[in-house]
């Protein structure tokens, strides 16, 4: 997608706005995104940050091969570069060497010190309820996994 | 209109009781978490969607913290319901946009809510009256605590909580205060002192969060990374943060209000009264801008008959939406800025003349 301000450069910043009651989405190149005044992009905003953060990192390394797109959901390396999102849980394995370099130099570690998830209650009756909500939705694959851990207990 | 009945429900977070309030208006954690079992929203159809806002609302629905609440789903909603909802800072701009398959799970006092679908699966918050992100943590985790027992939730052991967006990987933790900082922008210092800041690993933006204009000297600071430190060290770094720009801010006010300044000011600030008191059309930008300096004369303790309770909500409720869901319909422009300013002129001297007894 070209940049809808200049209609030369690739868009790299993808935005959308709320004004009154109408929404207005912009997809800017970066140096329009720097450029648009005031309310179109925000520089202190994280996504501006990452995305001019690794379009510096291109600009400056030798473009290595993109390693292969997300095998659960197909997302490509390169459109993670391009709109700053990764398309599900599994693209943190895929992409584990490109992404270990981008949050060490977003975040400046790699070191999570915070919190886990409470991990669910492993009762059997825990269990046997969520079965039964699984079964009830047709969740089958849930319902299964369910199952094999009652069959543990 | 579903959510009617909202507008008379109190904002907890709108009211002046919580520490430093004369600077600091709200607090506010948010938690982005995602299920491991599915796409991304961005990356996920709409059945995906639908089975995850689903799982998230049966899970609110058991948990504590949420069961008493309202859970709205935003394609049921219209537009007016939708901004009303922005503009209470209970779902974004992003969810507002693309209602689809897309919710929001709020709690009593509209303290706790939980977004379904926006850029993360879930993004918890919790939002409270003045200077208190110790305190506002401790629920949002707590409610953390409640959906993580009955959700899968993505977690990587090294990188912490996965996110959509990997600046918000780790602790998913975005704690932010809104700051009503006035007497800055009147000295002229408003620039250097928010520049500072940055060396304290915070970032700066406007009141709206990203994009938005900067009205009425309201801004929200927030931790500039998500991933490395612990929630408890995030949230000490903003307030450290943000009680050096309530001691600037301090400062700039009484230097404002002392010597031969201080008619300057009194002029200024009784004139803004004079506007809200008697304008029959007022626009949201230009009522914002006399609220500010109305309100930071109350701070003063200055006597006007007027209090800051109402100032706070008028702050909200002075809002395009908010107008709207008053009037029960959707209004052109010049109908809002009548209505707008008919609510001010009322509120303002109702509540003021309980103010000064």
């Amino acid at each position: 997608m070209t940049c809808s301000r200049c209609g030369k450069n690739e868009a790299a910043v993808f935005y959308k706005q709320l004004t009154g009651n109408k929404i207005r989405e912009y997809h800017l190149c970066l140096d329009c995104a720097r450029a648009a005044e005031g309310a179109a992009v925000d520089a202190a905003s994280p996504l501006y940050s990452l995305l001019s953060m690794m379009v510096d990192q291109g600009l400056h390394q030798a473009p290595a091969a993109d390693p292969p797109p997300c095998p659960r959901c197909g997302l490509r390396y390169e459109e993670f570069q391009q709109g700053g999102l990764l398309g599900c849980t599994d693209c943190y394995q895929t992409f584990a060497p490109q992404l270990s370099a981008v949050l060490k130099k977003y975040h400046g570690s790699t070191k999570h010190a915070g919190r886990a998830p409470a991990r669910a209650p492993q009762s059997a009756e825990e269990l046997r309820r969520r079965l039964a909500e699984a079964v009830h939705k047709e969740d089958f694959e849930e319902a299964a996994r369910l199952r094999d851990l009652l069959r543990k207990l | 209109m579903l959510l009617h009945n909202m507008l008379s429900s109190k904002m907890g977070w709108a009211s002046p009781t919580g520490p430093r309030h004369e600077v600091v208006l709200s607090s506010r954690v948010r938690l982005a978490r995602n299920l491991s079992r599915h796409p991304f929203p961005a990356r996920a159809g709409k059945k995906v969607l639908a089975a995850v806002l689903s799982e998230a609302f049966s899970a609110a629905a058991r948990c504590p913290s949420l069961k008493e609440g309202a859970r709205i789903e935003l394609d049921e909603a219209d537009d007016v319901d939708r901004l009303f909802l922005v503009e209470r800072h209970l779902i974004s701009n992003l969810l507002a946009s693309q209602p689809v398959q897309r919710g929001v799970a709020v709690g009593e006092r509209d303290v706790l809510s939980l977004m379904v679908n926006e850029e993360d699966h879930l993004r918890l918050q919790a939002i409270d009256s003045g200077l208190a992100l110790k305190e506002v943590l401790t629920q949002a985790l707590k409610l953390d605590n409640e959906l993580g027992a009955s959700l899968d939730l993505a977690f990587h052991p090294e990188w912490g909580f996965l996110a959509a967006c990997p600046t918000n990987t780790g602790t998913g933790m975005r704690a932010s205060c809104l700051v009503h900082l006035i007497g800055l922008s009147l000295t002229g210092q408003i620039n250097s002192t928010l520049e500072e800041l940055s060396r304290h690993g915070v970032i700066t933006r406007g009141l709206y969060g990203e994009g938005t204009k900067v009205m009425g000297d309201f801004y929200q600071i927030s931790n500039a990374v998500a991933l490395g430190p612990t929630e408890e060290e995030l949230i000490a770094g903003v307030t450290t943060a943000v009680s050096r720009l309530v001691d600037a801010e301090s400062i700039a006010r009484r230097e404002l209000s002392t010597g031969s300044r201080k008619t300057h000011l009194e002029d200024l600030v009784y004139r803004s009264l004079a506007v809200l008191f008697s304008a029959r059309l007022i626009s949201y930008e230009e009522a914002m801008q006399h609220l500010s300096r109305v309100r930071m004369g109350l701070s003063l303790g200055w006597a006007m008959p007027a209090d800051l309770n109402a100032v706070n909500e008028l702050v909200v409720l002075a809002q395009p939406a908010h107008i709207q869901m008053l009037a029960g319909k959707a209004l052109e422009p010049q109908d809002r800025d009548f209505l707008r300013a008919t609510l001010l002129r009322r509120k303002l001297r109702r509540d003021g003349m309980e103010a000064l007894g």
